[in-house]
């Protein structure tokens, strides 16, 4: 059964291909990955899905609707939550404000303008249980532009959570991790329910081959390979633009 | 015939000076990312400093000359001045930049109006372009064809300069990224300074060559400035040919307006302003952006 | 309960208690001023409270929806002229012109928001600034109905007094109406579009409909205190649809310190009081009103109210 179909999916920028004639398909509840060198357009791949760029052609099916082109909002209502390569937070607000706007959005309304929201206990027991399932529950008042790099990563996964997605795209969500923060952030992501499904970008080869049922590369906007991790490691071609040189 | 054919030319020499205060204005923008809300007070400087060297020398070639290169300088002080302290705060200080050239709209209107008070006032026209030339069959004003000359040649020396130059070429890739800028092995800061000075040069330019046909006044600041902002929106902020295209564009409907419509002259100007907006957002030739 | 901070961040309770006592006894005062002052005193306050109702209407938009307007006069000046227009055209009751001015603001900031929206990030600043010279140039042109240059003369009040209470309730209305939103949903999410409108979208809001319901509010908060203006002059001409009023907002917000209510209000309070006094002394207002943006701007950003919270954060010594 697959959730997410990439038809001919193509992005140009100018002249620069950076998605070029992609087809994809990804089954619920698969744990697949994106690689490639930088530059290979693996952020721009995820920017059109999730709605942040419009897609030159072809055509992006998620649970059978086409959603190519559709804004971010709405791709967001349908189910597909996501995190940014660089964190992408509200700085200046509290943990749990962070995580209770994403709350909000899904389960409240947001047109209330008359109940304080400190009030309404649902919404903060809510975003509460969100931060303890990251691990965040004991700094829900901190500012977020006051937490360390990897506790806001965490913060971007709480926010993607909280909209409740049946798809969650993350965009290397280990980047500028400590060893010990990956490690952490490999088993949460392990640990996530298989009704969910999770498309993410990933340098690190051992997060890699830890996560995925399935690997695809892209390469100058082209997909190159897909398959199992076993079956990716053993491809040539990959080896030779991919594995051979980066690592 | 006669008539329509003035209003075409009259048209045109607006769109002109429109084009040189646009054009100034997106090439700031382009480059620098700050927003120059006093864009019409360089211009109305420059009408006014043209004039005080007018009355004190007799020769509005000087003047011609010389006011938009002391508005360029005093241009140039401004952003080493106000606005290049400001690059460092957060996103680039942008917001901060705009909000203080706000604040010099009203220290130039104010040091205007005390210097040469509130009345409207006007620049002879130089004699070598006085009086009319025929054609065909069409009684034109010298000073207006000339200023359409000089606007024409002013744009083309801008397309060239940014096709062909350094800044140019910065300007197409859109570089607003200091550290890449540095890494081309550029001084961004002098270059900064440059452009402004460009722009406002080009403002004031348009400012001294307006004296002869519209009048030097205190209010002529925020006038030109909107006529400016709905060119930008027009054309789209970033765009030469854009810039060009509006101005003759909204030059035209603001002169026709002016002459069919005089009980609602701004009508015509902001009807296409609202068509643009609702069919194109970001302009007629204005990069679409994405999400 | 997690510990309170405000928008810059700084801890709240500390603030609160000093804010609150202090705020109560300037409400106090403010009610009992028609008995204490003389008739040229208290216009003085009534036209700082209406400001102050203008400043908070702006810090809406600005400080907490993130959308920088350059035309705010406009719902002042559609305020103002509804209620003098209706008043001097038809005999209608000025208070009654107010609650029409509100409607008719609505609609205006629904039509010229939706335009302003529509083309997003600078172009916004430059588009409310253009909307607002139309008004001001139809203003000016419409002779048969604004009078053109010469103005409207409309009814006041019965008297001083009552003028001055209305704009003193209404004045409480919107702070404390303004309080609730913002601690609400609906202001939380403003906030969330100023502190990033892309993960906003991310986390599947509509975020152009937040804003142009933003723009609506503050554009109704905007003609209240046009039309409360009106009542407090007798007076209305093209003036209250000058651009020098939209910047004059600007800077009551630079001053004050935007993001904030109390912001707005001390920046008004502050900026009113200068006007008068400047103008005594001077016929440099202007001049002096560009000299406190630039220096705002350049080395105060925080404003007056950021800079006392964070004295009373830090400790005076330090």
């Amino acid at each position: 059964m697959s959730i997410l179909r990439l038809v001919d999916l193509t992005k140009t920028f100018g002249s620069l291909l950076a998605t070029d004639c992609v087809n994809l398909s990804i089954d619920a509840g698969e744990r697949h990955v994106i690689i490639g060198p930088n530059g290979a357009g693996k952020t721009s791949l995820l920017n059109q899905i999730s709605g942040q760029l419009r897609p030159t052609s072809g055509r992006i099916l998620f649970k059978d609707v086409e959603i190519a082109g559709l804004a971010p909002e709405r791709i967001c209502k349908l189910g597909v939550g996501r995190t940014f390569q660089r964190n992408n937070l509200f700085n200046r607000l509290s943990v749990l404000d962070n995580v209770r706007l994403a709350v909000l959005a899904r389960r409240g309304n947001p047109m209330n303008a008359f109940v304080p929201m400190a009030r309404l206990a649902a919404l903060e027991s809510r975003s509460v249980e969100i931060l303890e399932l990251v691990g965040l529950g004991d700094r829900r008042a901190a500012l977020v532009r006051t937490l360390s790099y990897g506790e806001q990563r965490q913060v971007e996964i709480a926010i993607a959570l909280a909209t409740e997605p049946d798809l969650l795209l993350l965009d290397e969500p280990t980047a500028g991790m400590s060893p010990a923060e990956t490690g952490q952030m490999v088993s949460f992501v392990a640990a996530l329910p298989r009704t969910l499904t999770i498309l993410m970008i990933e340098h690190d080869m051992q997060v890699v081959f830890s996560l995925a049922d399935r690997i695809s590369v892209l390469h100058y906007g082209r997909l190159l390979a897909t398959g199992a991790p076993a079956e990716i490691s053993r491809n040539e071609s990959v080896q030779e633009i991919y594995l051979g040189t980066a690592h | 015939m006669q008539l329509v054919a003035f209003q075409v030319v009259n048209g045109l020499v607006y769109g002109m000076l429109l084009f040189l205060l646009a054009a100034g204005l997106s090439l700031i923008f382009g480059l620098m990312r700050v927003l120059n809300l006093a864009h019409g007070s360089f211009y109305m400087l420059g009408a006014f400093i043209g004039l005080a060297l007018v009355q004190a020398t007799g020769n509005y070639w000087l003047a011609f000359f010389v006011a938009p290169l002391l508005v360029a300088l005093l241009g140039a002080v401004f952003e080493i001045l106000f606005l290049r302290p400001l690059y460092r705060r957060e996103h680039g200080g942008h917001l901060d930049q705009m909000l203080l050239t706000v604040g010099f709209i009203f220290v130039f209107v104010d040091v205007v109006r005390s210097i040469w008070g509130g009345d409207v006032l006007g620049i002879p026209t130089p004699e070598a372009l006085s009086g009319a030339v025929s054609i065909f069959g069409v009684f034109l004003p010298k000073y207006r064809l000339f200023i359409i000359v000089l606007g024409l040649a002013l744009a083309a020396t801008l397309w060239f300069f940014i096709e062909y130059s350094r800044l140019g070429a910065m300007l197409r890739a859109g570089v607003d990224d200091a550290d890449m800028a540095e890494g081309l092995g550029i001084n961004v800061s002098r270059m900064f300074t440059l452009t402004f000075a460009l722009g406002v040069g080009l403002a004031a330019l348009a400012g001294v060559s307006s004296g002869p046909m519209l009048g030097v006044h205190t209010g002529m600041d925020l006038e030109i400035l909107i006529v400016t902002l709905i060119v930008v929106v027009v054309g789209g902020m970033g765009s030469l040919k854009g810039a060009l295209i509006a101005s003759i564009l909204i030059g035209e409907a603001d002169t026709f307006g002016k002459a069919y419509f005089p009980e609602a002259t701004m009508f015509l100007t902001y009807l296409i302003m609202v068509g643009v907006l609702l069919f194109r957002p970001t302009g007629l030739f204005g990069i679409r952006q994405d999400a | 309960m997690p510990e309170r901070t405000d928008a810059a961040g700084l801890p709240a309770t500390r603030i609160v208690t000093i804010l609150r006592y202090a705020g109560v006894t300037l409400l106090a005062a403010l009610a009992l001023v028609p008995l204490g002052l003389g008739d040229y005193a208290r216009s003085i306050v009534a036209e700082v409270l209406l400001f102050c109702i203008f400043a908070m209407s702006l810090d809406l938009l600005l400080g907490f929806t993130g959308l920088i307007s350059f035309g705010h006069a406009a719902f002042f000046g559609i305020g103002a002229y509804t209620v003098a227009v209706l008043g001097a055209q038809f005999g209608l009751h000025p208070l009654l012109g107010a609650l029409v001015a509100l409607v008719v603001a609505a609609f205006a900031a629904a039509v010229i928001g939706f335009f302003c929206i529509r083309a997003s990030g600078v172009y916004f600043i430059m588009l409310t600034l253009a909307f607002a010279q139309l008004l001001h140039s139809v203003a000016f042109k419409w002779r048969a109905v604004t009078g053109g240059s010469d103005g409207l003369i409309l009814r006041s009040l019965e008297s001083g007094v009552t003028t001055y209470y209305v704009i003193f309730v209404a004045f409480l209305g919107v702070y404390f109406g303004l309080r609730r939103l913002i601690a609400a949903p609906l202001g939380q999410v403003f906030i969330g579009i100023r502190e990033n409108e892309t993960r906003m979208r991310a986390a599947g809001y509509a975020t152009a409909r937040y804003k142009l319901l933003s723009f609506v509010i503050a554009g109704c908060l905007g003609a209240l205190s046009g039309a409360l203006f009106a009542l407090l002059n007798g007076f209305v001409s093209p003036a209250v649809l000058f651009w020098t009023l939209s910047g004059e907002g600007l800077i009551m917000l630079i001053l004050g310190g935007m993001g904030t209510l109390v912001g707005p209000i001390v920046g008004a309070a502050v900026f009113i009081g200068l006007k008068h006094t400047v103008s005594t002394y001077s016929d440099h207002w202007e001049f002096v009103v560009g000299a406190i943006f630039i220096a705002c701007v350049l080395f105060f950003k925080q404003g007056i109210y950021g800079w006392c919270r964070e004295i009373l954060v830090r400790g005076p010594r330090s």
